[in-house]
């Protein structure tokens, strides 16, 4: 990109679209048409109309992006919208973002909160905040910590949480570990190597709603499962250990079946 | 046709698959998510597959599971197609396809630019439906005549193209989603093939021939 103009609106401005070195809105400003730029940056009210192609783009104000955004680095710290599909190779969330689209990344880091109206799709996904996908969520690894909702499925290879996660579809992965603090729920759950186990901390003991924080689902299935605080309707798999906290209307094992712990089962069935 | 289901259970009873595998093959898509069929059974909500789709299948996979990878297999049974471009002397010496039927893609169609997968479909086709014996040049042409223009169809949903023959008279249909077709005792239907199908014979062979 050498050779190119930089673009920098101060106060209340507006431009049309083009190619440039580094656009930069502070304050008032609004970009009509396509952008393409090395940085792209956001620090006041700022809004685009139009596809926005960049090496990075930061948003640190408020910005509206009425198009599509790829860029190798995309950098949230403010209040932003955007009004179409976010590909990038590292998505960082820190403060408030609606995407409209799809989002595609690389890495995808969330400290803050982010609704994703449409699918999203990344390899390695860090949750410390609030993640909401109203589509579907596919990738290698989930690691979660703060809270993530999840209308379709989740489907991914590896999945740990240690917060609190809604899933209206399937959760699937090959290893699935889940350390229960919070209640969390989905309907199905699915995979290789499944494990619930609650973690406990000296604060929990205190707190009297201790004894109902679990896991619900309505079906499990695995090849090897370990549930503690889980209530499901039916867990099904090869080799099944029901330790603490659990209440299962039915089990059915392929393998071997133990119960260990203070838990309701109401049926088990070698098949 | 074949609307017989198998349950999930019996699946991977019958086949010798585990849960994680499953799991693992459906969200490679080898399995397309609308196969899963949920039925209410008296121990609560059960999932069933269309049995032959699902054995069928499942048998690929595993055949095939030794020489490919998972992404590999999801590129072989997914409905939409790679950005390849094939030169023509690579797929006629290749055997993949007849230079007999290239040459009749070529009259028909007046083409003048590179091959895309799609294109390449519609070739393997036309082979196919000569080397039957049970189709005509015409029929042919009225078939590549209504999957052209046609292709967002193709791409998006499960279709099946028909020929049939009434009264010596043939027509040809593009029925996608199809649950029930039925036609009067007339009509004969001279060919029934899932353009699904036809693509994950060709690019079975286009990628094993790799």
């Amino acid at each position: 990109m050498d050779g190119l103009r930089d673009l920098l609106i101060n106060g209340n401005g507006s431009s049309g679209g083009g190619e440039f070195e580094t656009v930069k809105i502070n304050g008032h400003g609004k970009i009509l048409g396509d952008l393409k730029c090395d940085f792209f940056n956001i620090n006041g009210h700022g809004s685009t109309v139009g596809n926005v192609d960049a090496q990075k783009v930061q948003i640190d104000g408020s910005g509206k992006i009425r198009g599509n955004v790829t860029a190798k680095i995309a950098k949230i710290e403010g209040h932003s919208s955007i009004h179409g599909n976010v590909d990038a190779a590292r998505l960082d969330v820190d403060g408030h973002a609606t995407i409209t689209g799809k989002v595609t990344a690389t890495e995808l880091d969330i400290d803050g909160w982010v609704t994703i109206e449409d699918d999203a799709k990344a390899e390695e996904t860090r949750i410390d905040g609030r993640c909401k996908v109203k589509g579907n969520f596919t990738g290698k690894e989930i690691r979660m910590d703060g809270i993530l909702t999840v209308k379709g499925n989740c489907e991914v290879e590896s999945f740990k949480a240690d917060g609190k996660f809604d899933i209206d579809g399937l959760l699937s992965a090959d290893q699935i570990e889940i350390n229960i603090f919070w209640s969390s729920k989905s309907k199905e759950i699915g995979g290789q190597s499944i494990v619930v186990k609650r973690k406990i901390e000296l604060l929990n003991k205190l707190v009297s709603a201790f004894k109902t924080v679990q896991l619900t689902a309505d079906l499990i299935e695995g090849d090897t499962i370990e549930l503690n605080a889980t209530k499901a309707k039916i867990v099904r798999g090869e080799d099944i250990v029901i330790g603490d906290g659990c209440e299962i209307d039915l089990v059915e094992y392929s393998g071997t079946y133990i119960e260990n712990g203070n838990s309701v089962v109401r049926k088990a069935v070698k098949i | 046709m074949d609307n017989e289901l198998i349950s999930k259970k019996d699946l991977l009873d019958l086949k010798g698959i585990s849960y994680g595998q499953l799991y693992r093959w459906k969200r490679k898509n080898l399995i397309p998510e609308d196969w899963f069929i949920r039925k209410s059974t008296f121990t609560g909500q059960e999932t069933f597959f269309p049995k032959e789709k699902i054995l069928q299948r499942i048998e690929k996979i595993q055949e095939m599971k030794e020489d490919l990878s998972l992404d590999d297999l999801a590129e072989v049974f997914s409905p939409t197609v790679g950005e390849v471009e094939f030169s023509t002397e690579n797929l006629v010496g290749s055997g993949v396809i007849s230079e007999m039927a290239f040459n009749f893609f070529m009259d028909i169609r007046n083409f003048n630019k590179n091959f895309e997968f799609e294109d390449i479909i519609q070739v393997y086709l036309i082979d196919q439906l000569l080397a039957s014996g049970d189709v005509n040049r015409d029929e042919v042409r009225m078939v590549l005549d209504l999957l052209e223009g046609n292709e967002d169809l193709l791409r998006s949903k499960p279709t099946e193209i028909f020929i049939t023959r009434k009264f010596g008279v043939s027509s040809s249909l593009l029925v996608s989603n199809q649950e029930n077709v039925l036609f009067d005792n007339a009509t004969k239907v001279v060919i029934k093939v899932a353009y699904g199908s036809i693509a994950e014979e060709l690019k079975s062979k286009l990628i094993g021939g790799k």
